[in-house]
């Protein structure tokens, strides 16, 4: 029951949590223009395709060495929140998580390329690992909350971005594209987004002649905090890579439950 | 504590009482009504969860976690900012995952062990309680009326 009481916990420190300052979510850099893409060897790059055009959120992952050092002035920090809150005790500080300073947003626009009727988006990001974490659906602002924005809590995917090159991740299918068979409701009622990995004959960009492309080697991801007050779903099931045995995230290349 | 000590006094008898509501402040309160045309038309906004041979440890954590991840996390950007629906649905998402089903109930009944303030959590026992009071449904008796969609 420990994990209960540290839900319960963290659940109810949600209330006295509400008028925290927002964070702003950085935009991606986003390539747009024409002719071919000039890589710069210190960074990744990450290609996925849209139907339609939309705004996408990924979470890079923070490496371990990056949490520590984001945790060692924890004590700094308590005595200035204290400073300006003498009542404050020490159990019931905490920092904001590093991943709210580890979001990026696409946008609708530049787009990359279009290719066989998608939208090519391409983003040049710092090397690491990288989690399709929130699809946000429709017209939205970069910074702002939209109805239909929805996070992929409940079940994602990870990928490497390496420098120097681009790693394709295939198509994210949105919950109302129009194209195939729709897949069945969430127990909400509401279609989910589907990521359909980039085939073996998937066209590239001419853009990209000469770029080293490689698509992306996925794991499964299990739940993260709903950061922003989205809607909640996640990913539907990519054989060898995600399933779910109920709510349970299953890695799907060695069968055993992500907690 | 204060909300624990009130509810934890024994019910006043009212004027012969139909019901009798138990002085143990997580017991849920009793969900008889009837359900005619108006109450079910708000069943999508009012209802429960039940999961078959579910124990009450398991329910609870289950309530708790959903609950943590149906709105904004501490510090989240936009905390506060979202509507009880998304608060809901997203109930009926990381429920219905699990395996649980839903069961309608009129308004006043719902209110009994839920909040309906959209911009702030009720306070911690009050909370503590709902969410108490929320499990023990969730692993007691199968309701006898038929589950939602």
């Amino acid at each position: 029951m420990r994990w209960t009481r540290t839900l319960l916990a963290l659940s109810l420190a949600a209330s006295a949590m509400l008028a925290s300052p927002a964070l702003a979510v950085d935009p991606a850099d986003q390539i747009g223009g024409s002719g071919p893409l000039q890589i710069n060897p210190t960074l990744g790059y990450i290609m996925f395709r849209l139907q339609q055009k939309s705004d996408a959120r990924l979470l890079r992952i923070p490496p371990a060495a990056e949490r520590r050092k984001y945790e060692a002035p924890r004590s700094f920090e308590l005595i200035r929140a204290q400073s300006k809150n003498p009542t404050l005790n020490e159990a019931d500080f905490e920092m904001p998580p590093l991943e709210l300073y580890n979001f990026i947003n696409t946008q609708m626009g530049p787009v990359f390329d279009k290719i066989d009727g998608q939208n090519v988006y391409l983003i040049a990001v710092r090397p690491g690992t990288y989690m399709l974490s929130y699809m946000l659906y429709g017209h939205m602002w970069l910074s702002g909350p939209g109805d239909a924005e929805t996070c992929f809590c409940l079940g994602s995917v990870a990928f490497e971005a390496r420098a120097g090159q681009v790693v394709d991740i295939g198509r994210v299918r949105l919950n109302d594209d129009w194209d195939g068979s729709p897949l069945p409701p969430n127990p909400a009622g509401n279609r989910p987004f589907a990521l359909i990995p980039p085939g073996a004959a998937a066209p590239v960009s001419p853009r990209l002649q000469g770029v080293t492309v490689v698509p992306a080697r996925f794991h499964a991801t299990g739940k993260i905090p709903n950061y922003f007050g989205a809607l909640i779903d996640r990913l539907s099931a990519i054989p060898g890579v995600l399933s779910y045995d109920r709510d349970t995230v299953i890695d799907g290349a060695t069968g055993e439950p992500i907690h | 504590m204060a909300g624990v000590a009130v509810l934890a006094q024994p019910a006043i008898a009212a004027d012969p009482p139909a019901v009798v509501e138990s002085a143990d402040p997580y017991d849920p309160p009793p969900l008889a009504f009837t359900p005619t045309p108006d109450v079910a038309r708000d069943f999508d906004k009012y209802f429960y969860f039940h999961r078959d041979n579910t124990s009450f440890a398991e329910a609870l954590a289950d309530i708790i976690e959903c609950d943590y991840l149906s709105h904004a996390a501490e510090f989240g950007a936009f905390s506060g900012s979202r509507s009880l629906m998304t608060h809901k649905a997203n109930l009926r998402v990381c429920m219905g995952y699990k395996g649980y089903q839903r069961y309608g109930l009129p308004r006043d009944l719902w209110l009994k062990f839920n909040a309906e303030d959209s911009k702030a959590l009720p306070p911690e026992a009050e909370h503590t309680r709902m969410m108490m009071q929320q499990a023990r449904l969730a692993s007691g008796p199968a309701p006898a009326q038929p589950a939602l969609n």
